[in-house]
């Protein structure tokens, strides 16, 4: 199935990269393909659940790739079992690795990731109901989601980290 | 208050129900009903194939639209009562109608034959809940009763989000009676399912269920008193599932039906133009005519040359499950069994999708339970003494099953030609690798 090669694609380009891949890293890298990369392939819906958007279809094809034998999953991190190549002839393979590697720095930690995951969410829900987008909507909505978790700051960091790459931010 | 609510929201119609008496609509979700592409879902049966292993699963995704109405009517009356920050509002009437209009169109975008057709006719990126999200916001008789019942323009890309999208925080609760992991849309399906194929597998106790939930902080919760019926809800869908969507003679039915449509592809109109993964445009008279009735007429029309048709018509008696295994994903024995079957039948000239079919379908307990794993904690809380406590600490039971290895289901059907071949290439494999 194209899905699952293009998803594991993507894990292999971020190993290649040294990148510890957690659980919580693949959900939210994938989201943001979803939402900011054009024909991206995948189909997953994404909720906001716990610790931001979260895509149980998602998971679901990680168990697949874990049943193929192609990664392995112990405890929240996912390890890839074969020395495959990159295919890195196509422009998601440059977004992954010049957009969204940069984004996700490798020493954001847990809650970081799980902001910059939140926030994006809650600027596309705002887009999407056709509702004010700035900064003040944005800190709001974040807060309604996480309660007092974040402050304004660090809620505004994760922002200005991620507007510009959202079309009409 | 219920008594108050339902009497602000004008209901002035209604309609019979075997599950709930009676199913009572305003003017403008009656409007809604009598449009062209709400009454297709009459023509879209609820459970595909099903009704070749159990024979009454004729109903359809119409009434079952009208179900999760009525249920989710139910739930949200039911968690005012319970609800002391919620019944405070002054415009529950509004989030009422809100959540009604979301229900009643939750599937309004199913395909024909619904998930046996949605992957080959719309690829790996759209899924019906897109069709739904478009059609809610750009069908015009469907957009002209939204926009007169509210009057206000975000109205469509609410409804729509409810469905299938990205919700603000403020109908997060909506959100969760019509899609989230104990919502009205598993509860009615679970229940009339159940009901109408005559199984056992998939009853609970819907009374106390939809009693179940309180919002307490602004988080929608579990009432501690009520756990047994959301964990008894939970078992009834894991049984349900593998008795009815994953019963081996429906799921070798699903798999011939969607080859037939991959091979018919080109020969099929669905009125849905696309482009990039993203739908450009819907032309809603060939999409009203795109229904199972469509499809099984061009299955009659191929019935007399193609294998599949055949199979779908009954003409070629029955898909025999051979090799039929539902284990722990773990179990190297079974996996290795399973391929040493497929290359045996090859080898003894047999053609897969001719004469073979064959499915691999991995289940876990916790996709029932649909939580974040990222931290193997519950996206749910359970109100006890005025707390709010994790769902897996309260619920052992859950705890433990979403924690269990996920199953594996391998099945392999053949023909009734290959019966007598497959039975012995099975034989053989099995004694080998024993």
């Amino acid at each position: 199935m194209e899905r699952l090669n293009v998803l594991k694609n993507i894990i292999t380009i971020l190993k290649k990269k040294d990148i510890k891949l957690s659980k919580i890293l693949i959900q939210k890298v994938i989201f943001f393909i979803k939402e900011l990369y054009p024909n991206h392939g995948f189909g997953y819906r994404f909720e906001m659940y716990k610790y931001g958007p979260y895509s149980h279809e998602l998971s679901s094809d990680l168990d697949i790739l874990k049943i193929q034998g192609e990664i392995d999953i112990k405890g929240n991190e996912i390890l890839i079992n074969n020395d495959n190549d990159v295919i890195d002839n196509n422009s998601l393979t440059s977004f992954v690795v010049n957009t969204l590697l940069p984004l996700f720095k490798d020493n954001d930690d847990f809650n970081t990731i799980e902001l910059l995951g939140t926030v994006l969410y809650c600027i596309k829900a705002l887009q999407e109901n056709g509702l004010e987008l700035n900064k003040e909507s944005v800190i709001q909505e974040v807060k309604g989601w996480k309660g007092a978790k974040y402050d304004d700051t660090k809620i505004l960091e994760a922002y200005d980290r991620v507007i510009d790459l959202v079309d009409g931010g | 208050m219920s008594e108050d609510l339902l009497h602000k929201i004008n209901l002035k119609h209604r309609m019979r129900d075997p599950l709930y008496g009676f199913i009572w609509l305003t003017q403008e979700e009656l409007e809604i009903i009598d449009t062209p592409i709400f009454q297709r879902l009459r023509r879209i049966s609820q459970l595909a194939l099903t009704k070749y292993v159990y024979p009454s699963a004729e109903h359809s995704r119409f009434v079952h639209s009208l179900g999760v109405l009525q249920c989710a009517t139910n739930i949200f009356l039911e968690l005012v009562r319970n609800s002391e920050d919620l019944n405070k509002r002054d415009d529950l009437d509004i989030l009422l109608k809100k959540l009604r209009f979301a229900a009643l169109l939750h599937d309004i975008g199913h395909l024909a034959y619904s998930h046996a057709s949605e992957q080959t006719l719309l690829g790996d990126t759209l899924k019906h809940e897109d069709v739904s999200k478009y059609i809610i916001q750009n069908y015009e008789p469907i957009k002209h009763v939204l926009l007169k019942c509210f009057n206000d323009a975000t109205i469509l890309n609410l409804i729509s989000s409810l469905v299938a999208g990205k919700v603000i925080k403020e109908y997060d609760l909506l959100k969760k009676i019509i899609s989230g992991v104990f919502d009205a849309d598993r509860a009615d399906y679970l229940i009339r399912d159940s009901y109408i194929c005559g199984v056992k597998y998939g009853q609970f106790d819907v009374e106390r269920f939809i009693g179940s939930f309180i919002v307490k902080n602004g988080q929608y919760c579990i009432r501690y008193e009520h756990l047994n019926a959301v964990e008894l809800m939970v078992f009834a869908r894991y049984q349900y599932n593998m008795q009815v969507p994953f019963h081996r003679t429906r799921q070798g039915y699903d798999i011939v039906l969607s080859k037939f449509i991959e091979k018919q592809k080109e020969n099929i109109q669905t009125g849905i133009q696309k482009q990039k993964g993203e739908i450009v445009t819907i032309d809603y008279d060939t999409f009203v005519k795109f229904d199972d009735y469509y499809v099984f007429e061009l299955i009659k029309k191929f019935a007399g040359e193609d294998n599949f048709a055949k199979i779908l018509m009954r003409d070629k008696a029955k898909l025999h499950p051979v090799f039929d295994y539902t284990c722990n994903a773990e179990n190297a024995y079974y996996k290795k069994l399973y391929e040493q079957f497929i290359k045996g039948l090859i080898s003894e000239g047999l053609e897969e999708n001719v004469s073979f079919f064959k499915t691999v379908k991995n289940v876990k307990i916790y996709d029932l339970l649909k939580i974040s794993d990222e931290q193997n904690e519950s996206d749910y809380k359970v109100l006890k003494d005025d707390k709010l406590i994790d769902l897996f600490e309260m619920s052992p039971v859950l705890f433990g099953n979403t924690n269990a290895n996920e199953m594996i289901i391998y099945r392999v059907y053949v023909d009734d030609n290959c019966i007598g071949t497959a039975k012995k290439v099975l034989q053989n494999v099995m004694n080998k690798t024993l």
